[in-house]
């Protein structure tokens, strides 16, 4: 029975290892996460200055000089989202618990079992050495007639007496109960050993798992990082271009050199601004593996028609 | 309790102490036979359940890892590609500032932008996919 109790604790213990291994893991990735949201966060402020230093200006620059601007819906980058499987097992340990509590009751009624067949057979067939059946006695008398019977008599006719008897019924007793028990326990410490090892093969895989939004949550780093690059280099010339076009009252005729190039710079703002982490042609929302991005509109514009 | 002369005339019961016992004793030795082949037939069923879940460990685990491994060089090539694209572009796109030429200056813009708009990220929803592509010997990697 030692043997199927340790076993039920490894068990147990094995387990918690596994599922506390998973929940600092998954803090890990928790906090990667954070990291590419605040990322992701920039991203979207930029893309929000660089639309307003440098497409909307160009926008105002165009209906200062009467010209007709349309502009479509513009999103920023907001944030990302990550479906993780949740920790597996919680439940599981609850619902263990139960069957370990089943298990152990299960095992001490089949030991009680077979004293309790043994008293009662005593009960049943015994007869008092005064000549009454032992089921018509009660109380004291009937237990030491019990226990004179499972003696092989009273000392007086020859039998081991009480004492023997109260031997023999713990041996009768407790020896099959606690092999059957035990066996009963070492069972089901079998089955929980391989549930602890279901479980943590469930924990590897988790793990990996995990692993593997890591990795992609590097990409999304890597690609808001290329694109704030891009922002701010292209951001960075267009201002210049826009300070020349705006230096002086704008003549289309002597000026369309200089248009021409804030146009082409202001366009590359407005494209690369818009630049979708994951796909071009995507969604509001879009995915990759288990992560989700988040846009949302850039409220701020205003457009002649 | 006081022994009375006439309690001890009564039935000797030395039969009871052969029969009710074997009895007992067999049923608890039928138990524990019993108890006990329930208890190889679990070990070996839950032998063969744990050789099964070392092996879907193993193999899910692997297939992870050597997806996340494909993803991890994948990026670090596709960007480092795409870096040094971008310089390259930028400084192209000074000189034409510098020389004021307009059509070089929206070629290369345009390049820029075309290349920031495809992501590296755009084809990756499912990695099963890039296992299979990079075992495709006529895939196409675009960059």
């Amino acid at each position: 029975m030692g043997k199927g109790l340790l076993d039920l604790k490894r068990a147990r213990d094995r387990r918690q290892e596994a599922r506390q291994a998973y929940e600092l893991r998954r803090a890990q990735t928790e906090e990667a996460l954070a990291a590419t949201n605040a990322r992701l966060e920039a991203l979207g402020e930029q893309q929000r200055q660089a639309l307003i230093d440098v497409v909307v200006r160009m926008a105002d620059f165009l209906r200062r000089h009467e010209r007709q601007v349309r502009a479509g819906e513009r999103l920023l980058v907001d944030g990302v989202d990550a479906s993780m499987t949740p920790v597996p097992g919680l439940r599981g340990l609850d619902v263990d618990a139960a069957t370990w509590i089943s298990g152990a009751l299960g095992s001490a009624a089949a030991g009680a079992g077979a004293g309790i067949g043994v008293t009662a057979a005593a009960s049943s067939f015994g007869v008092a050495s005064t000549g009454a059946a032992i089921s018509g006695l009660s109380g004291a008398a009937a237990e030491s007639a019990l226990l004179a019977f499972l003696g092989g008599g009273s000392l007086a006719s020859g039998g081991g007496g009480m004492a023997l008897g109260g031997a023999a019924l713990n041996i009768v007793v407790a020896g099959p109960a606690l092999l059957v028990g035990g066996l009963v326990l070492k069972g089901q410490a079998t089955k929980k050993v391989t549930k602890a090892r279901e479980y943590e093969a469930e924990i590897a895989v988790a793990i990996a798992e995990l692993d593997k939004t890591d990795a992609l949550l590097e990409g999304v780093d890597t690609r808001a990082t290329e694109l704030r690059g891009l922002l701010t280099g292209l951001t960075s010339r267009a201002v210049p271009a826009l300070e020349l076009l705006e230096s002086e009252p704008f003549d289309s005729l002597r000026h369309a050199a200089r248009f021409q190039r804030a146009m082409t710079l202001v366009m590359a703002v407005r494209d690369v601004a818009a630049a979708r982490i994951v796909d071009a042609d995507g969604e509001v929302d879009e995915r990759v593996g288990n992560l989700t991005i988040r846009y949302k509109p850039l409220i701020q514009e205003t457009q002649d028609d | 309790m006081t022994d009375r002369p006439k309690v001890h005339v009564g039935k000797v019961v030395g039969a009871a102490r052969a029969s009710v016992p074997v009895k007992d004793v067999f049923d608890a030795l039928s138990q524990i036979v019993d108890a006990t082949r329930e208890c190889v037939h679990i070990h070996e069923v839950e032998s063969t359940k744990r050789a099964r879940i070392q092996a879907y460990e193993a193999t899910e685990v692997a297939r992870i890892k050597a997806a996340e491994s494909v993803l991890k060089d994948y990026f670090t090539q596709a960007f480092a590609e795409r870096r040094n694209l971008y310089e390259e572009m930028f400084v192209r796109l000074d000189r034409a500032l510098e020389e004021g030429n307009g059509e070089v200056l929206h070629v290369v813009v345009r390049g820029i932008v075309d290349i920031a708009k495809s992501s590296p990220l755009a084809d990756i929803g499912d990695l099963s996919q890039i296992r299979a592509a990079l075992d495709d010997p006529d895939q196409v990697w675009e960059l």
